[in-house]
């Protein structure tokens, strides 16, 4: 622990100390108690889980399973409580305390398609009304078929929020999706949203890297995820801050929005245990194609024949040997693919008294891939205390470990890649390698042995305290730790590729600590009837401390699989990184008549990573509710019931990487005399005038429900601008520094709109029928790349081969020469000179979504069977089907050879030798049936007769079906989540079908 | 809103309180101290001031040149785009960029030469980033040394720098820009200079390298410095056509001298890169009469030949990799004679050495006409024992009837002695432009094996990514010229 660290933890326990001693002071007083119920007002059936709390104080309770709730040592007076529940419209009620006396109230909930009363998480933790802020958040929190289906918090986001786009890549198990809110912003920087569990910064990389990646050891392309360490069996909610609109307040660390996560919390009374059992299979359903090869008559020098494709064909360098045609598929005719399979068990029990509810959970899961070394298995559990120590002080303290492994297969961009490998392989059998590219077969190749082994624990401390009726002080603080092993290694004269044989060992043990705390004072009065002000001053601190080794060696010895074992080529090295930011943060609330919400911030933010000439940044921010239909003014309407308008404006940021505004140079080993010694190479160009990126954002909207509420229509538009991109500018080579220097260039603007539909269609007993329609567009352009010099633009940035930021355009957009062609003889055989190529590269599509839209229906019969479904839809996008271009370039693709495929393959075949891989960039849209789950609950009746409260069965599928005319394998697939841009589907093990089958059971 | 019912003075405790917390806020918030952080992996600037840094700097500036020569593993390097733009290799793998440059037909946005990574930045990349550096060390000697010792190496970074400014003329297009950082940190841009600017350049570090003796700077000039600097001149001179200069500049390196980059196993940035791409993975293969123009190197060379004794300059022999005995390359469908010049990958690389300096002054000779004499020097270094090669291995060769045939011969000796060292470039570029040849019968032309044909390509490009320096004249690069 270093001394920042230890002057933080002092400061913070005198602050916690400063709490206790004001706690001391408050008078014990003879309190009273309320007690009540809240039942659903369509079927009078209880509402569980129903959040009851004492408006403008620190008390609230989590109702039990039967509706009731119970409060305890509430100071003699008049207040007002509110009940709301997740589809229900709230409730507030007056009610006077008497000093001994029990009050008692009831709540009858009307459900409701609309959502303003939900209440949501500010950044510095404190809670607030939807219908109080003026940008659009999204909550989620998902039906245990969801679980179920989704299987991990990526798939569960995935089609669920507007703007949020879930690229699932592949289908490894354990690996990472791409996540994008509201389109990509940064070009050299994470366009990942930032996470937040319980109010602290929870890791979240993706990638290769060691400082920002999610592993240090690549295998093709899929990395593991971090955002996945997650346990959805532990979630109460999911809260979606889209863009710096609605999460200015989190500073330089929120361009890309916020994802606010909620672990659940106890229930007073007795203890309620849920128990689930899951078990499923994970299935590759591809059809893989077959390897082709055609030969000429004609043979090299060295005797041997050579491919005679139809190009070559035309263009007279060789006649084909009519007999020779190959067909042979590695990947059927030596299956690698197995039956995966998920099993997963836990069991959570909440419970306690007025004052203190606990909820702990314990869970394991294991799912082994379709290839036998895919494996992932994680077991973790979490401790959850809320404590109501005095009637203004209450605490909340959390604690969560999770313990897990994975093991990675080679895959993707790999030559010893097990889809790769067959697929790049031969047209013909043969008794080694039968078929597969990398001289062996995939199960000889499995003897390399890539896991990550991670153990995280995250502690958080909640706390609110309100010594008077006007002022409250909260203050949050926690610890996200990841200690992340990752380990390869490389058995002896076991795989035969390079120096492999030799056998090796990669040790790279990382551990990445997250800082978080907040501290807050709330000052809240009325200046005048029927106005609040409520004033907040915050101080925020965070902090990121990177701690990696990176250990190499070869020639292992036989039998041995640790670095003690290696005995040659050692190599050894440090990452140590650390970023800071310190914050200041004032915010005024004005609340008119609680219908018209007026809120303005203003963020200051420094951070260590900032160039050493620029000093700190502001972050402003202004949001506007009115909630319209409520004026006297308003038409009773049946057809419109409620309607709420509402603006947001705000200005987020993005941190400089570690080290990206400072020069540096790296160590060298050097043989000078024979001897090894130190040398220097350079590591980074600096830029002491390095700015965070800036990102504003407006949105305008507005939340209405229509008949009785049964129909809820949110709208949302939205433009956001990020400025002062941190652009790695390539330098001219002749510099002889680094490729790229880190400057605050150029602009990127995304808009769109947003919508959710989410209607009652019918609740008529014995049939329910809810329908959720979501759609979201997203238009990135990146505006401008600024100038080098005066009057000197900087040019198009490369991506890759066939990706290129330019001025005008989508980031990542798709850029290669465009082909035309004829079939001008007739022969069904496309020649060169029947081919046309622009003469420069021209724009071919953007590599992500345009559109998305999705459709949730749920069906209830007899109030004890559901169904439910979720159908995703995304359109107006490109993919690189880079699989088929290099099976192509291979001379391994049918259309290669074979005269009856269709001319436009055969253009994008010759395509690859002309230099323009246009023919194999697609329209990727697709629909998909991503989720499918039936669930049976058991008649109260018959679970009491086993002593239990609830039982339910639900079987669910994912990824089920895929309407598209993508050729490649899957339209998500993406051999490169953990990069910003580069987008191909290359070689990849593409998404697999699963289905799972759970119990769950509470008692 | 409930009765508060507080007491004045618990009301004023409580104030107190809360502005103790709201100064701690505040404190935390506006300590500068919070937000240092430590970096102890890296060093700064700063450190690299004085004289303590000098043999830092020259071990950095000896490491940069040798992956920018044919060091690391990760891609080609000038040895290797050299070996696959000429006949010394053909690819046998499946990596465009690399097939790019075999088929001779380079794009400027190749990545293999320059790209926007963070470990490595491709071959153009790289020569820049070892001239920077010999640069930065030659400026550090300058500001800092003050005895003989604080010198040593000085003599030996200049001669880098020079030698850089040699593979930016032999190699590239003919307008290459040389850019630098300033002491401020500002830049300074190059604007495209021609390769007769760029050997003037090479052959005043040299001069300034030979001059170290009587500039009174107290460096010592060893006998091995004297002759890297000596090498270099005179190849500098012979690739400006000025035969006697460059005999004159070697006259006095003994064949036996060699200076070597030293490979190791002790980095991958270390290794020879011949041997990763190669022996290792399987990228290039040695070439046998490519296209029907090159020389026969893999027949020449190879170690189970029926037909004779290989001659050991090119020895190779037909791929095993795999545990079927593969014979093919990486691409799995391309025969591969994989080169055994540097059969580890600590085999060390000659960057000059006194063959070199044999081989400029027979070919001055037979600039003179003195075809005898050439052939002289030509035999006494094939028997002389040098690097080992036995004299049965390489027996006399017979002095050729006309003057082209005694160019073809002096160059295929060239060809031999100096493979996989970067040369061969720069001489077939010499056939077009100092003999006269045409390009057709100089580089492979025609179908290319791999498909397609090939294209005009005679060196290689400055690549896109250097018109970020608004001083390059985009266009002023030239493939097709020698």
């Amino acid at each position: 622990m270093n001394q920042d660290v230890r002057r933080w933890l002092r400061r913070s326990l005198s602050v916690g100390a400063m709490l206790t001693c004001i706690a001391s002071l408050a008078r014990a007083q003879e309190a009273g108690t309320i007690t009540g119920r809240v039942i659903d007002g369509s079927t009078n059936a209880p509402v569980p889980s129903a959040q009851v709390t004492l408006v403008g104080t620190t008390r609230g309770v989590v109702a039990g399973d039967d509706g009731r709730f119970r409060i305890s040592g509430v100071r003699p007076g008049t207040y007002q409580i509110r009940a709301l529940r997740l589809g229900y419209q709230a409730s507030t009620q007056n009610i006077e305390v008497t000093s001994g006396g029990t009050a008692d109230v009831s709540f009858t909930l009307a459900p409701t398609a609309v959502s303003l009363e939900e209440v949501v998480t500010t950044a510095t933790g404190e809670r607030e009304r939807k219908r109080e802020i003026g940008s659009a958040v999204s909550t989620l929190q998902p039906a245990t078929e969801q679980v179920a289906a989704a299987q991990n918090v990526s798939q569960l986001l995935a089609g669920k929020v507007p703007g949020v786009d879930v690229q699932q890549a592949g289908g490894t198990v354990g690996t990472a999706s791409r996540v994008r809110i509201r389109g990509a912003n940064s070009i050299s920087l994470t366009n990942e949203p930032l996470i937040v569990v319980d109010g602290i910064r929870f890791n979240n990389n993706v990638g290769n890297s060691g400082t920002t990646g999610s592993t240090t050891i690549g295998v093709g392309g899929q990395v593991p995820s971090r955002l996945n360490d997650l346990n959805p069996e532990d979630i109460e909610t999911y809260e979606v801050l889209k863009g710096p609109a609605a999460a200015a307040q989190y500073g330089t660390a929120a361009a890309n929005g916020v994802i606010q996560i909620t672990t659940k919390r106890g229930r007073s009374g007795r203890p309620r245990w849920t128990t689930f059992v899951e078990g499923g299979t994970i299935r590759d359903v591809t059809d893989y194609p077959a390897n082709y090869l055609r030969v000429a008559n004609e043979r090299n020098a060295n005797g041997s024949r050579r491919a005679c494709t139809l190009d070559s064909q035309t263009r007279g360098l060789c006649t084909p040997n009519p007999d020779s045609l190959l067909i042979f598929n590695p990947l059927v005719a030596n299956s690698p693919f197995i039956d995966g399979h998920r099993g997963a068990y836990g069991a959570s029990v909440s419970g306690g008294t007025d004052q203190v509810t606990y909820y702990l959970s314990g869970n394991y899961d294991r799912e082994q891939g379709v290839f036998e070394v895919s494996q992932d298995q994680r077991a973790s559990g979490r401790a959850n205390l809320s404590m109501q120590l005095r009637d203004n002080w209450n605490v909340q303290v959390g604690s969560s470990y999770l313990a897990g492994h994975t093991r990675l297969p080679q895959n993707d961009n790999n030559v010893l890649g097990v889809v790769s490998s067959g697929l790049l392989g031969n047209a013909f059998d043969d008794p080694v390698a039968h078929g597969y590219l990398s001289g062996q077969i995939p199960q000889a190749i499995y003897a390399i042995n890539t896991r990550q082994d991670v153990n995280r624990f995250e502690n958080t401390l909640n706390t609110s305290y309100q010594p008077l009726s006007w002022l409250t002080a909260t203050g949050v603080a926690g610890l996200d730790y990841l200690n992340r092993y990752d380990n390869e290694v490389v058995p002896p004269n076991q795989v035969a590729f390079g120096s492999l044989p030799d056998g090796q060992r990669t040790s790279n043990p990382y551990q990445i600590y997250n800082y978080s705390a907040n501290a807050t004072l709330s000052a809240a009065f009325s200046p005048f009837s029927g106005i609040k002000s409520t004033t907040k001053v915050s101080g925020l601190f965070n902090k990121e401390l990177i701690r990696g080794t990176q250990a190499f060696g070869a020639k292992l010895l036989a039998g041995t699989t640790s670095l003690s074992g290696t005995t040659a080529r050692f190599a050894v090295s440090e990452t140590n990184t650390d970023n800071k930011t310190a914050s200041k943060l004032i915010r005024e609330d004005l609340a008119f008549r609680d219908r018209i919400f007026v809120s303005g911030a203003i963020r200051n933010d420094k951070n260590s990573a900032f160039g050493q000439n620029f000093g700190s940044i502001n972050y402003p921010s202004a949001t506007v509710s009115w909630v319209v239909n409520e004026e006297p003014f308003f038409p009773k309407l049946n057809a419109l019931s409620s309607l709420r308008l509402r603006a947001a404006t705000g200005k987020s940021g993005q941190k400089p990487n570690f080290r990206d505004a400072i020069t540096y140079y790296n160590s060298q080993t050097v043989t000078v005399s024979g001897t090894d010694a130190a040398g220097i190479v350079v590591g980074g160009t600096g830029n002491p005038n390095l700015r965070p990126e800036r990102s504003r954002e407006t949105e305008l909207g507005f939340d209405a429900g229509f008949f009785g509420e049964r129909i809820g229509f949110e709208f949302t538009h939205y433009k956001k601008k990020t400025d002062d991109l941190l652009i790695a500018v390539p330098l001219p080579p002749s510099l002889g520094l680094t490729t790229t220097q880190f400057q605050n260039l150029g602009t990127v603007r995304n808009q769109g709109n947003e919508f959710v539909l989410n209607a009652k269609v019918l609740d008529i007993n014995p049939v329910a029928f809810d329908l959720t329609i979501a759609g979201s567009s997203n238009d990135n352009k990146l505006i401008s790349l600024g100038e080098l010099s005066p009057g000197v633009p900087v040019p198009a940035i490369i991506v890759n081969t066939q990706q290129q930021h330019r001025v005008g355009y989508p980031l990542g957009g798709y850029w290669q020469r465009a082909i035309t062609f004829t079939d001008a003889n007739n022969d069904g055989i496309i020649a060169r000179s029947e081919m046309t190529l622009t003469d420069t590269a021209v724009y071919l599509g953007n590599p992500f979504p345009k559109q998305q839209y999705s459709i949730s229906p749920t069906l209830t019969l007899l109030r004890y069977f559901r169904v439910s479904a979720l159908f995703d839809h995304k359109g107006k996008y490109k993919l690189f089907n880079n699989t088929r271009r290099f099976r192509c370039s291979f001379g391994n693709c049918q259309e290669a050879y074979d005269p009856t495929r269709p001319l436009a393959d055969q253009a994008a075949s010759i395509g690859i030798s002309l230099g323009t891989d246009a023919g194999y960039i697609e329209d990727a849209t697709f629909t998909k049936l991503r989720e499918l789950a039936f669930t049976l609950t058991a008649p109260d009746s018959w679970t009491q007769r086993f002593g239990g409260r609830n039982m339910s069965l639900t079987v669910a599928g994912n990824n089920l079906h895929t309407w598209t005319n993508y050729t490649g394998f899957d339209p998500e697939i993406n051999s490169t989540p953990g990069l910003n841009f580069s987008t191909s589907d290359f070689l990849t093990l593409p998404p697999t079908r699963n289905w799972v089958v759970r119990l769950t059971t509470s008692f | 809103m409930r009765d508060t019912n507080s007491s004045t003075s618990r009301r004023a405790t409580l104030i107190r309180h809360i502005s103790l917390f709201v100064a701690a806020t505040t404190i935390a918030c506006n300590t500068e101290s919070l937000l240092k952080v430590n970096d102890p992996d890296v060093a700064r600037p700063e450190a690299l001031n004085g004289v303590a840094a000098l043999p830092t700097l020259r071990n950095g500036a000896i490491g940069n040149f040798g992956v920018a020569f044919d060091g690391g593993v990760s891609d080609v390097a000038q040895v290797h785009a050299s070996a696959l733009l000429t006949d010394e290799f053909i690819n046998t793998e499946t990596f465009p960029t690399r097939i790019e440059i075999d088929q001779r037909a380079i794009s400027l946005t190749n990545t293999s030469l320059a790209n926007n990574g963070t470990t490595g930045g491709g071959t153009y990349f790289d020569i820049n980033r070892a001239r920077a550096s010999a640069d930065q060390a030659v400026d550090a000697y300058k500001q800092f040394a003050v005895t003989a010792g604080d010198s040593t190496g000085y003599p030996e970074v200049l001669a880098l720098s020079g030698y850089t400014y040699i593979l930016f003329a032999e190699n590239y297009c003919g307008a290459v820009p040389i850019s630098r950082q300033e002491a401020d940190g500002s830049f300074t841009f190059g604007a495209p200079e021609t390769t007769n600017t760029l050997l003037d350049s090479a052959i005043s570090k040299f001069n300034q390298a030979l001059a170290v003796r009587s500039t009174g700077t107290g460096a010592p000039l060893t006998a091995t410095f004297l002759n890297l600097a000596s090498v270099g001149k005179g190849r500098a001179l012979l690739d400006k056509g000025d035969y006697a200069g460059a005999a004159a500049a070697v006259a006095n390196v003994p064949t036996t001298f060699q200076y070597n980059y030293l490979h190791s196993e002790t980095s991958t940035r270390q290794n020879n890169g011949t041997w990763a791409l190669t022996q290792s993975v399987g990228r290039f293969g040695e070439a046998d009469a490519e296209a029907g123009i090159g020389l026969r190197f893999a027949s020449d060379g190879d170690l189970k030949s029926a037909t004779g004794p290989h001659d050991p300059r090119v020895a190779d022999s037909l791929a095993r990799r795999g545990s079927g005995g593969s014979a093919k390359g990486f691409d799995g469908a391309t025969n591969q004679m994989v080169q055994a010049k540097y059969p580890l990958r600590s085999s060390a690389t000659t960057i000059a050495d006194g063959v070199e300096a044999r081989l400029i002054q027979a070919e001055a000779a037979l600039s003179t006409g003195d075809a005898a004499g050439a052939l002289t020097i030509l035999n006494a270094l094939r028997s002389s024992g040098v690097r080992g090669y036995s004299a049965a291995s390489l027996p006399p060769l017979a002095l050729q009837a006309t003057t082209a045939a005694q160019v073809d011969q002096l160059f295929k000796e060239r060809a031999y002695w100096l493979y996989l060292t970067s040369h061969r470039l720069g001489d077939m570029r010499r056939l077009i432009k100092q003999y006269g040849r045409a390009v057709n019968s100089v580089f492979p032309n025609g179908a290319y094996f791999k498909g397609g044909t090939y294209g005009t390509d005679v060196n290689l490009p400055v690549p896109q990514q250097e018109q970020n320096n608004p001083n390059y004249v985009a266009g002023s690069c030239k493939q097709n010229e020698a």
